[in-house]
């Protein structure tokens, strides 16, 4: 087994202002040009490894540190200290529909997000059929995405985001999307990734799901990981905690 | 083993921002693509009905002299102005992707370019009304001096869309400004009401030098300073260096700043 996500006492603090001064008014008006921070360590040293083709699960309460901890995988905040080391191609899906605008058409959309992805554009070409169809919006494709409805929407974007190819995927709460129809679409494309042995980290307060799909779950508590182990096994002991 | 990269197509990812901000631009709107070249020759069909029917100045080079000079002017001021705001506007993106951010400054601009280059066209057309002393066969000189305007708005949009993101009022203080270069460069009066001994501070203004050489190729017919245009090409590269260090510098703490 050879390790696709690797962290080394992963460290990440904030310096969040005690007050927000962004502007130059309320900095004079203060006598001060610099302003008092407060800083709030969201993970940790986190050790963590994940082996390719493994399914993590990720739990925790809100602002446990968990969506930080896909951001610094996903390097989009650098650690303070520690190492975060990939091998792989990443996939984040830290949000659903990452670019949309509502004053573009869905077609418009499609490419806009793809591309946001990582996708080539000669590769959004050859799977915009495919997309258009899992979504099931054909007859709105030129319709402005302000006169979707949000699961529509939702819906929208998971069909582009699973066309993104890679080996480690990120979902940061992105499972429980659609209507039940449309899950049962979604289960079958988990279960294919599943098969084809893609590495993944899923954040989500829907425990059922963290059973049913990963391997091993870890419950994560202000910036430190509590337990890691068999998901039945953690989602006990977090589900006695609270 | 890597640190994680985006791992997308750089220039496809810079097709898509350009196409899907000029769509936004002009799509909503029932001429659509046509405002792009009908407007700023309605401006300038204006601009030369005030100056030269109303204020009945004598020079007959004057309102070419002002389109083109207000024509660079607008260049840098609308793509400075989308560049202070660009990365602010793309937190969404930027916080849940990680791509080169770079690709969001040049964005900001290409479609200021595009208006640009419409607003020659039309520019042209007047040009060929007139009938200036300059000539076309001048143009690669003033494609230089379009190029050293655009080096020069990419290093400043490295400074501004950074500091933008840790000082809003940034924006208010580059359009005052911007009011001021207005004014301060040979726009609406020519470089000869400068006093002779102001002329080098003067021109010290890289906007100054670029439009008041673009005006002595393309209209007075006057020779190309290559001094003063090597000045500027030089000013406008180290601004391109230091705003490029700049930017890599800050870029990386860019997402604790939304």
């Amino acid at each position: 087994m050879t390790a696709a996500i690797q962290l080394h006492n992963v460290t990440k603090t904030f310096q969040i202002p005690t007050e927000k001064m962004d502007s130059l008014r309320e900095r004079l008006l203060n006598f001060k040009l610099r302003s008092q921070k407060r800083s709030f360590t969201a993970l940790s040293r986190i050790n963590l490894a994940v082996n390719s083709g493994e399914w993590l699960g990720v739990i925790g309460p809100n602002g446990s540190g968990k969506s930080t901890l896909l951001k610094v995988i996903a390097g989009i905040y650098g650690p303070d200290q520690g190492q975060v080391e990939v091998t792989g191609q990443l996939v984040p899906f830290l949000e659903l529909g990452v670019g949309f605008n509502p004053d573009l058409s869905a077609l418009d959309n499609i490419w806009l997000n793809g591309v946001i992805l990582g996708m080539a554009r000669k590769k959004i070409q050859e799977k915009l059929e495919t997309i258009i169809s899992f979504a099931g919006i054909k007859p709105f494709i030129n319709q402005k995405l302000k006169n979707f409805s949000s699961g529509m929407q939702v819906r929208l974007a998971f069909s582009i985001a699973i066309q993104s190819s890679g080996d480690i995927f990120l979902l940061d709460e992105v499972l429980a999307v659609g209507d039940y129809e449309f899950r049962q679409k979604a289960k079958k494309v988990f279960q294919l990734m599943k098969q084809q042995g893609k590495t993944v980290i899923i954040v989500s307060h829907e425990l059922d799901q963290i059973k049913e799909y990963c391997d091993r779950a870890i419950w994560l508590d202000h910036g430190r990981v509590i337990l890691s182990g068999q998901p039945e096994t953690v989602i006990k002991a977090y589900t006695k905690f609270v | 083993m890597s640190k994680p990269k985006f791992r997308g197509n750089n220039w496809d990812l810079f097709y898509e921002l350009v196409r899907t901000d000029f769509i936004l631009r002009y799509h909503n709107s029932i001429l659509g693509f046509i405002w792009v070249l009908l407007k700023p020759f309605l401006i300038f069909s204006i601009l030369v009905a005030v100056f030269s029917l109303a204020f009945k100045i004598q020079d007959r080079l004057y309102p070419l002299n002002l389109l083109l000079g207000l024509l660079l002017y607008s260049y840098f001021s609308e793509a400075t102005l989308r560049g202070i705001t660009c990365l602010a506007e793309k937190s969404n993106i930027i916080l849940k992707v990680n791509f080169p951010k770079s690709i969001a400054i040049l964005t900001s601009v290409v479609n200021s370019f595009i208006s640009f280059f419409f607003g020659f066209l039309a520019f042209l057309g007047f040009w060929f009304w007139v009938r200036p002393d300059g000539q076309l066969l001048n143009l690669p000189y003033f494609l230089l001096l379009v190029l050293i305007l655009t080096i020069l708005i990419i290093g400043l949009n490295f400074f501004l869309s950074i500091v933008y993101t840790k000082l809003k009022d940034l924006l208010s203080i580059w359009e005052v400004l911007l009011q001021l270069l207005l004014y301060l460069s040979p726009i609406i009066y020519p470089l000869s009401f400068v006093p002779d001994k102001y002329q080098t501070i003067f021109l010290l203004n890289p906007i100054a030098v670029i439009i008041t050489q673009s005006q002595a190729v393309l209209i007075t017919g006057q020779v190309f300073d290559w001094r003063l245009v090597s000045y500027a090409l030089i000013s406008a590269i180290l601004v391109l260096i230091f705003g490029w260090i700049f930017f890599q510098n800050q870029i990386k703490k860019i997402n604790d700043n939304f």
